[in-house]
């Protein structure tokens, strides 16, 4: 049995939202209630390498043009009806409001070689989009959460040093995000040892 | 440039040139590169100072990790907006005359990353350019052209090195000082080379 189908077994039922594979490896979805305790039991498990922790934006038009390969609906029997709507990462399509934020933890065991997903879906809105931080489980998450913070707005609760990873402290907006605005450029300039923001061209780059 | 002497004149073993000309000759073939790289970019100029392409053979194969030694910027990548401002304090900390090229199509006008929230769109906007050096990333040869046609813009450089130019042109009201200057060396110039 592999550490994955242990990590499933040992886990409380309702900690779990779903169970899929994801390019023939265990993804397990859960809520941001319960992650903390998945990520723990994987942890002791084996899966001793937060690999990568990561995150996808996904708007609520993006959510409805790809419904049925994310499973929020099911195609009907008969041509003429309407897909039939169905839950999917613990979310109705119509419970959406601005879209959802897919935030992902990538675990990897050195001893077996193992490979496990978790996942959690959060509303993107910028006050909801919060998830407890796993800095008290690896050290490794501490910058991988600073990024994600930086590049797409998740606040990791709990995390020692919630501030931007790469763009300088007052730096506006989320830069991955789909609704970043790219038609007012910010620019950088140096003053006083730090990087600063302008709206100016002429005065950074 | 040079003049020489016809074999067995009595003046033969003696090269007459300007020197002006042989300084510019001195700086076009001992430019000393800055070594820095900024992204992929900086992986074909360093196969461009390895043996198989080796920048050696013009003369450029001495890379300086200080910009107090070098004298040529090669920007090889991509200049995202965070680097910019430590792009221009090297330029600056280089002593002059000093010369840059733009390698690839990240630095000559943003490449890839057009309207990108991170990417300056050209290091034309922090720095003055020489050479741009298409391509993604430019092959070594492509680099070793950039750098030929730079020694031949050193070479053709109309501007006096500074120390020999001649005292300012008299005072003129207008704000074209810079170019009746430039203009009338040119035709000192012409008529010192028609009368020789």
């Amino acid at each position: 049995m592999s550490l994955a189908e242990d990590v499933i077994e040992t886990v409380p039922e309702e900690t779990v939202i779903e169970v899929t594979k994801q390019n023939d490896k265990p993804l397990i979805v859960t809520s941001p209630e319960h992650i903390l305790t998945i990520l723990e039991t994987a942890q002791q498990s084996g899966f001793d390498h937060l690999a990568c922790l990561t995150a996808v934006d996904w708007p609520k038009d993006e959510l409805e043009d790809n419904a049925a390969w994310l499973g929020f609906q099911t195609e009907p029997e008969d041509d003429e009806e309407d897909p039939i709507p169905q839950p999917s990462r613990g979310w109705e399509l119509d419970d959406v409001n601005e879209g959802l934020m897919e935030v992902v933890y990538n675990l990897y065991s050195y001893d077996e070689g193992d490979h496990l997903c978790v996942q959690v879906w959060v509303p993107r809105e910028l006050e909801e989009c919060r998830v407890p931080s796993a800095t008290s489980l690896w050290n490794g998450a501490n910058w991988h959460e600073r990024e994600v913070y930086d590049l797409y707005g998740v606040t990791f609760e709990g995390h020692p040093d919630m501030k931007r990873m790469f763009m300088p402290e007052d730096w506006e907006g989320h830069p991955h995000r789909k609704d970043y605005d790219l038609t007012e450029q910010q620019y950088i300039y140096r003053e006083g040892g730090v990087d600063k923001v302008t709206k100016d061209a002429g005065k950074g780059w | 440039m040079a003049r020489i002497v016809k074999p067995g004149s009595p003046d033969e073993g003696i090269f007459l040139t300007s020197l002006d000309k042989m300084f510019k000759w001195g700086r076009a073939n001992s430019l000393w590169p800055l070594q820095f790289g900024l992204a992929c970019c900086a992986i074909e100029m360093m196969a461009t100072m390895g043996p198989h392409h080796d920048i050696a053979r013009f003369g450029s194969e001495v890379f300086r990790a200080t910009p107090r030694q070098a004298d040529l910027m090669i920007v090889p990548g991509t200049v995202c907006k965070k680097m910019a401002p430590r792009v221009r304090k090297l330029y600056d900390q280089m002593p002059e005359p000093k010369y840059a090229i733009a390698m690839g199509a990240c630095a000559s006008c943003g490449g890839p990353y057009q309207n990108s929230y991170s990417v300056v769109q050209g290091v034309d906007k922090v720095i003055p350019v020489d050479v741009y050096v298409p391509g993604c990333p430019p092959r070594p040869e492509a680099l070793m052209d950039g750098l030929i046609r730079l020694q031949d813009k050193i070479m053709q450089d109309p501007e006096p090195d500074i120390r020999f130019a001649k005292s300012p042109t008299p005072e003129v009201e207008t704000g074209e000082t810079e170019a009746k200057a430039r203009r009338d060396w040119e035709i000192g110039q012409t008529e010192g080379g028609q009368s020789a």
